[in-house]
């Protein structure tokens, strides 16, 4: 054994993967390596759009969602000459050099669930996470009287879509409910912090008519604090955000009321064919909203067949 | 002088070059000016690290935190200057501070003190990453001013991208510093036989400290070009970084029982592991078995070097 039958064993199990003949469009479809059950309906929507389009699809990761590795990607992908890219950041901004260069080489640009600052490009595609957050707020609203405590579990506010979530819940809670007292819980998208926030703010608080999240897993914490204190399901009502698995399986157990949940499998077949569109040199909207759903317990069961939620969900 | 095929690095260039002729024609794409200077650039990094590594690992030791110290003077040096508005020649300095003073702290508890460079960097894989998130309150810095994108990707004289320029002038370097400075001589001295050194009368404990300081030196280094060729830093940068420095230092022919081996490998190592990856990204690879082959090269490089090894005992 030496390097030469080192390097000849991984060529001949590259050579074996060689790719079939060309199509006519190539489309590079870079995730940022996310393997939860969220980023797998994502990415199993992009692959379905590329595969129904006819296209040749490629789709790479960066490794352990490490960005240097998804800047490598784009790179080679540019020397690759890919004719559009779809790509789910690792991040905004750390992103931008490699996507200008691949603008620069001509190849249009669609981001995927997270937006790039930095860099024009071709459309950002995801759901718009303030009129996400008014479906929720406004579901809220139905629940509540003038003046009734709710507490609030934030997302990071040091992020766009932390900022988003919070600012749509509460500016559509408070045109209809002005006087609701929101007890806010911050957290940076921390399970274990928004359980602990809540377990302090329900200590505080005896009169805690419904808690909103920002997102799924600080339900998951929020259900676990009210546990701890001895609530049972219903008790306080507890709207979720995102349509997770495990959102849609409190639903199921009683504990969760309401769910604004995204299409994540919408999101990347919508951002796959967008890329499709603009490397056909179609005109393409710049920012596309794939929409929320209000999710409740009369619709779950529907809406986890249809989006493909249920075959990740614990509870059937 | 060693023939050609004795050289420690032998090994490695055969393995770059028959893996390029083969991606050749695998596919289209890989043999072409672009390419190749992108392999180079995506290839600087790791090489960085690798060349402080190849010192640490000739003294018999190794140095898990490179990835988590190249993250802190990386988040430290963003952080002066985006959320601070310090000169960025300042934030330069101050990555490099951090990088001597970690390598000195390193090589204090691993010379002076005697605990096992395993143990002292592996908790500093933690220590250092998690001070980098804390001393930066977990923020992302964007936008780094001048001349960041310039060392990032920029190219000097309009052709020769700046990344490969400073791996091209630091691996000079340090090939002189291995073959012609005391410090280099003696790194193989305390790594084929540390009592033996001690014997002859080097002062053993200062040079260990030293491979250290080199290494955190490496890593401030990396962190710039890194930094540079994101246009930003956090805290999240050079994740598991270690792993592939330390890879490439191996497939370079450096032995990990210390004593052996040469700083032109882990160049060779660096690019033997970009290689794959780019080659497999072209050739659209997922990244799952993009790991898989690089860690099923790394185990057999390891095998390579512990049957020779036996041999030499052997004889």
């Amino acid at each position: 054994m030496n390097f030469k039958h080192q390097a000849c064993c991984v060529a001949l199990t590259l050579i074996g993967m060689i790719p079939a003949a060309h199509a006519e469009l190539t489309i590079a479809y870079i995730t940022n390596g996310n393997t939860n059950e969220g980023w797998t309906l994502i990415n199993g929507g992009a692959a379905d759009a590329g595969k129904k389009a006819g296209v040749k699809f490629i789709q790479l990761a960066a490794e352990r969602g490490e960005l240097s590795k998804q800047l490598a990607i784009v790179e080679d992908m540019i020397t690759r000459h890919v004719d559009a890219i779809a790509i789910a950041p690792v991040d905004s901004a750390g992103i931008a050099p490699a996507v200008n260069r691949a603008l620069a080489a001509g190849i249009p640009v669609v981001a995927v669930d997270t937006g790039i600052t930095g860099a024009k490009i071709t459309s950002y595609v995801a759901t718009d996470n303030i009129k996400a957050a008014n479906v929720q707020g406004n579901w809220a609203v139905d629940q509540l009287k003038d003046g009734d405590k709710v507490v609030y579990v934030t997302g990071d506010q040091g992020q766009s879509t932390g900022q988003e979530r919070k600012k749509g819940f509460i500016d559509a809670l408070k045109a209809k409910r002005p006087n609701v007292k929101i007890v806010e819980v911050s957290t940076t998208w921390d399970q274990t912090q928004a359980q602990n926030g809540v377990e302090a703010a329900l200590r505080s608080n005896r009169d805690i008519k419904l808690i909103a999240c920002a997102w799924d897993g600080g339900a998951l914490g929020a259900v676990a604090a009210m546990k701890g204190a001895g609530i049972k399901p219903g008790e306080i009502k507890l709207a979720g955000f995102d349509g997770s698995p495990g959102g849609l399986d409190m639903m199921k157990n009683g504990w969760q009321q309401a769910n604004a949940a995204q299409m994540l499998a919408k999101i990347g077949q919508t951002g796959v064919e967008t890329a499709i569109a603009a490397a056909k040199k179609q005109k393409v909207e710049a920012r596309i909203d794939t929409g929320a759903f209000l999710v409740l317990p009369s619709n779950v069961d529907k809406f986890a067949k249809d989006s493909g939620v249920a075959q990740f969900m614990k509870v059937k | 002088m060693k023939t050609l095929a004795r050289q420690e690095w032998y090994g490695a260039m055969v393995a770059v070059l028959v893996l390029g002729i083969l991606l050749s024609f695998a596919s289209p794409y890989f043999l072409n000016t672009r390419n190749l200077s992108n392999i180079l650039v995506q290839a600087s990094v790791i090489a960085l690290l690798a060349g402080g590594q190849t010192f640490v690992i000739l003294t018999g030791g190794v140095d898990l935190a490179v990835g988590s110290l190249t993250a802190l003077s990386g988040a430290v040096a963003g952080y002066m200057m985006v959320k601070l508005g310090i000169d960025p020649y300042m934030a330069i300095l101050a990555a490099f501070a951090i990088g001597a003073a970690v390598g000195i702290f390193n090589g204090y508890l691993v010379a002076f003190v005697g605990i096992p460079s395993f143990i002292v960097t592996l908790g500093g894989l933690t220590l250092w990453r998690g001070l980098a998130f804390d001393a930066t309150g977990g923020f992302d810095m964007s936008g780094l001013p001048d001349p960041f994108p310039f060392i990032g990707y920029g190219d000097l004289f309009g052709f020769l991208p700046m990344p490969i320029v400073i791996m091209a002038t630091f691996y000079i370097v340090m090939s002189f510093v291995l073959s012609s400075t005391k410090l280099g001589r003696y790194v193989y001295a305390i790594g084929s036989n540390e009592m033996g050194a001690r014997q002859v009368g080097i002062n053993i404990r200062w040079y260990k400290l030293g491979v250290y300081v080199v290494s955190g030196l490496c890593c401030a280094l990396a962190a710039i070009v890194l930094i540079g060729r994101m246009d930003s830093s956090s805290g999240k940068i050079a994740q598991m970084f270690e792993l592939d420095a330390i890879a490439a230092v191996i497939l370079g022919g450096t032995s990990l029982f210390g004593g052996r081996g040469s700083i032109i490998g882990s160049l060779l190592g660096a690019i033997l592991i970009t290689m794959i990856r780019n080659g497999m990204n072209l050739l659209e690879i997922s990244q799952f078995k993009q790991m898989m082959a690089i860690g099923a090269v790394v185990i057999i490089a390891v095998w390579i070097d512990v049957i020779r090894r036996q041999r030499l005992l052997r004889k």
